[in-house]
């Protein structure tokens, strides 16, 4: 599998998509440096982002990670509308559409809590700061521990400046 | 057959703006300020293009090339 988040990313914008970048990519955007490996996304469930989605995983060739890539099995239409999480491998690197995150919340709560990115020309909403470092306020894992404290000093620098 | 070509490229985007300071002052939880800092003085694209040379450094790395 090759990794080329950025390329993905802009995959993304550009599928007419909605969606709001969460996770990793989202703090890296912002000014964090850590490092990620796959590209996390709260995507609209709404019927016609969906169909948007669903060609894009085409073109992407994607599959679920959960599955040998023998079976390259790929989510449809009810899997996009619903609320879980959505695996993936594809062509540009790993890709987690998500249809809800922590306590529940979906795509129309967290674009008020992102905020507009230009990036090469496309507007993405990205996650705030404060949003992702408030997600992993109850994270047990090392690493989310480690990724809140990193933010947590991003945000206070930023303050400074 | 890998020819190097990808290590080359790789090579190609290490240009100054995506060039991370040594560590200078760790705090106690294993954060480092002076990167953070200079992140923060890069653009987006910079943040991003920051990324994929670590990925693929550490991908290189995993792939034992």
């Amino acid at each position: 599998m090759e990794l080329d988040l950025r390329s993905l990313l802009l995959e993304l914008a550009d599928s007419g998509a909605d969606f709001v970048v969460v996770g990793g990519i989202a703090a890296v955007l912002q000014g964090v440096p850590m490092a990620t490996f796959d590209l996390d996304v709260v995507h609209s469930r709404a019927p016609e982002n969906v169909r948007h989605l669903l060609h894009l995983l085409e073109r992407l060739d994607a599959s679920s990670r959960l599955r040998p890539q023998s079976e390259a099995l790929r989510p449809g239409a009810e899997a996009l509308a619903g609320p879980g999480h959505q695996l993936l491998r594809t062509r540009l690197g790993p890709l987690d559409l998500l249809g809800s995150v922590e306590g529940g919340l979906g795509f129309e709560d967290l674009k008020q809590l992102s905020e507009p990115f230009l990036l090469e020309g496309r507007t993405l909403r990205v996650l705030s700061l404060q949003t992702l470092c408030d997600l992993k306020k109850n994270a047990t894992h090392p690493k989310d521990q480690l990724s809140r404290l990193m933010i947590l000093e991003t945000l206070r620098l930023k303050q400074e400046t | 057959m890998d020819d190097g070509s990808s290590l080359q490229d790789h090579d190609a985007l290490l240009t100054p703006a995506t060039l991370a300071p040594a560590p200078q002052a760790w705090l106690g939880d294993g954060v480092d300020p002076s990167m953070i800092r200079w992140m923060l003085s890069l653009t987006p694209e910079e943040r991003l293009r920051w990324l994929d040379n670590v990925v693929q450094t550490l991908h290189e790395v995993r792939r034992g090339t």
